[in-house]
């Protein structure tokens, strides 16, 4: 639960980013660049005299909502097509999953950099491009957590009482799926900033000036030999920020699955 | 066609197909169910039973099965030809169901009163206030003690007694004309099984409910129902009232199904059992199923399958020899 902890103070750190930055993250200082971290600027400056640490701070809520906002696209759309894959089984199920297949077979940095190649690169598309690519796993994971639910006798006890299709797949499998569902969010949100973050370091994702972990590196790699600091602060970031949300992941999926306390 | 038939299943035929088999669990199954009558579905597991009852609620699940044939009436208006939305109205409301396991039977992700009330609400409509009452009202009808608090309860905290006297609640709440109980009593223990079929024999008396009973214990049988159908391999066999077929069986599957029962008054080193095995149904033997186990069988009996024939008055079998 620690990798939770984390989490939650990633998530605070965006939220409240310009009451802790020490300083403007787009405050140019051409006296202070490429500045090793000192009392003034804790984690250094970069090639315009920017403060790292607050770039940083700024980045966090670009990385968490591209993160946040692109599994919630997933995970409602992935999740509605597994819904409706596994409930009806039969032709809807070929469709739905066949179709997605076409979108798992690419690798997904390939897929979003080729939707945002298309889109052009902005805040938005980046989280719909990675929303899309993350679409497959979710509705893998709904579908056949469904195809077990529906065998179930209170789903069949609904049906005897006259319910419609409709309203048990919202009302009665979803409640039961959604332990798995949050458990796979929690590793799509980590998933997400990762690809983030390689969009954005191929400068195709985030825009400067805005500040992104991913783009940050991307700067910083001209100055790797010289000024290490520049990559090696966003690096670590993002390497913190992935294992948290992986970790509350697999704590989660602990806790709630009974199976695997032993 | 009879005005007081609550429900008439005619020659009804449910398969399932499964690779390149064809599994009749239903093989030309006709049965009727009296207004105010308790049907007793008896026979074997595996023998068609609750896929009888699956096909009248149109609840076989397909793929693999299918209603091949056959024709259900319910109040004298066949119920093939309807939709799934006209079904739907149907189920619950003037048919219901309750099942064998009762716990298994609700939705754990929510409360007993969340559950009744989405029946209730679905079915008769009113404001939150009046669900409410009316659902407060059928617990009471069911003799749960303290339904307020039932009501604000998850199924994993009752007990299989408690849990299948909600079922029968969310059952009868419509008032239904047929309530369909495959094996309500199978999971639950001898005390508290006594008590549930003590409550429906009650209901049946107070309502009027028909009701089709299904069981494998003929003490259970004896206890509620008022006539009888004896299934073997997709057949039904055997139909009486429930005194002669128990008291004089026809058939030699019934005669050898009572038989096999343990009784207290008379001691015996060993139950009887009846030899052999369940037929396939994928490939049940020509003529009459039960050839293979029964003791009068016959060449005949390969050729052809015995047709159903009144041997007595309302007592009708499917046998050459009984």
């Amino acid at each position: 639960m620690i990798g939770g902890g984390v989490a939650i103070i990633i998530v605070v750190i965006a939220i409240f980013a310009p009451l802790l930055s020490p300083s403007d993250p787009n405050h140019v200082d051409f006296g202070n660049t490429l500045s090793p971290p000192s009392f003034r600027n804790p984690l250094g400056t970069d090639h315009l005299g920017r403060d790292i640490l607050s770039r940083l701070i700024y980045g966090a809520w670009v990385s968490l909502g591209v993160g946040l906002g692109a599994t919630a696209i997933s995970m409602f759309l992935g999740g509605l097509c597994g819904l409706m894959a596994g409930y009806f089984g039969k032709s809807i199920d070929v469709i739905i999953m066949r179709g997605l297949d076409v979108v798992w077979a690419f690798p997904p940095v390939l897929l979003a950099l080729a939707f945002v190649a298309i889109e052009g690169p902005s805040f938005s598309a980046v989280i719909l491009a990675i929303g899309i690519v993350g679409i497959p796993m979710f509705a893998r994971i709904v579908r056949s957590t469904v195809l077990s639910v529906k065998e179930k006798d209170y789903i069949l006890a609904a049906r005897a009482s006259g319910i419609s299709h409709f309203k048990i797949m919202f009302t009665h499998i979803l409640p039961n799926i959604m332990a798995p569902l949050v458990v796979v969010a929690t590793f799509g949100v980590a998933g997400a900033i990762m690809i983030e973050s390689i969009l954005s370091f191929l400068g195709l994702g985030i825009q400067p000036p805005a500040s992104s972990w991913g783009l940050m590196i991307n700067e910083g790699q001209k100055y790797l030999r010289t000024f290490p600091y520049y990559s090696l602060f966003p690096g670590l970031t993002i390497m913190i920020t992935v294992f948290a949300f992986n970790a509350f992941g697999d704590g989660l999926r602990d806790a709630w699955d009974p199976k695997l306390k032993t | 066609m009879n005005d007081e038939d609550v429900i008439r299943i005619n020659d009804l035929r449910t398969y399932f197909f499964v690779e390149e088999d064809v599994v009749k669990a239903v093989d030309g199954v006709s049965l009727r169910v009296r207004k105010g009558e308790c049907l007793g579905v008896v026979g074997e597991s595996g023998c068609g039973k609750s896929m009888t009852a699956l096909s009248i609620l149109r609840l076989v699940p397909e793929p693999p099965g299918k209603i091949v044939s056959g024709q259900i009436y319910f109040r004298g208006k066949d119920l093939m030809p309807l939709s799934e939305r006209a079904m739907r109205k149907i189920r619950g409301k003037d048919i219901s169901m309750i099942f064998q396991e009762p716990s298994a039977s609700m939705n754990p992700a929510f409360s007993i009163g969340n559950q009744i009330q989405e029946v209730i609400g679905f079915h008769q409509g009113g404001g939150r206030n009046t669900v409410r009452e009316k659902a407060l009202d059928i617990l009471r009808a069911v003799q749960i003690p303290d339904p307020r608090r039932i009501l604000s309860q998850y199924p994993h905290e009752l007990s299989g007694g408690m849990i299948q006297r909600v079922m029968i609640a969310m059952a009868i709440t419509c008032v239904p004309d047929l309530l369909i109980c495959d094996e309500p009593t199978t999971a639950l223990d001898i005390s508290t099984q006594a008590q549930i079929i003590a409550l429906l024999n009650e209901l049946r008396e107070e309502r009027g409910t028909s009701m089709l009973f299904i069981t494998h214990d003929l003490g259970i049988l004896s206890w509620i129902c008022t006539s009888a159908a004896v299934m073997y391999a997709g057949n039904v066999i055997e139909y009486s009232d429930i005194r002669s077929i128990l008291r004089s069986p026809l058939h030699p599957y019934t005669q050898a199904l009572i038989e096999s029962t343990p009784r207290l008054d008379t001691p015996s080193d060993r139950l009887k059992v009846i030899p052999g095995q369940v037929p396939n149904l994928a490939h049940s033997p020509p003529g009459c199923k039960f050839h293979p186990r029964c003791h009068l069988a016959k060449e005949s009996c390969r050729e052809a399958p015995p047709p159903m024939t009144e041997k007595e008055e309302g007592h009708w079998v499917a046998c050459f020899f009984s």
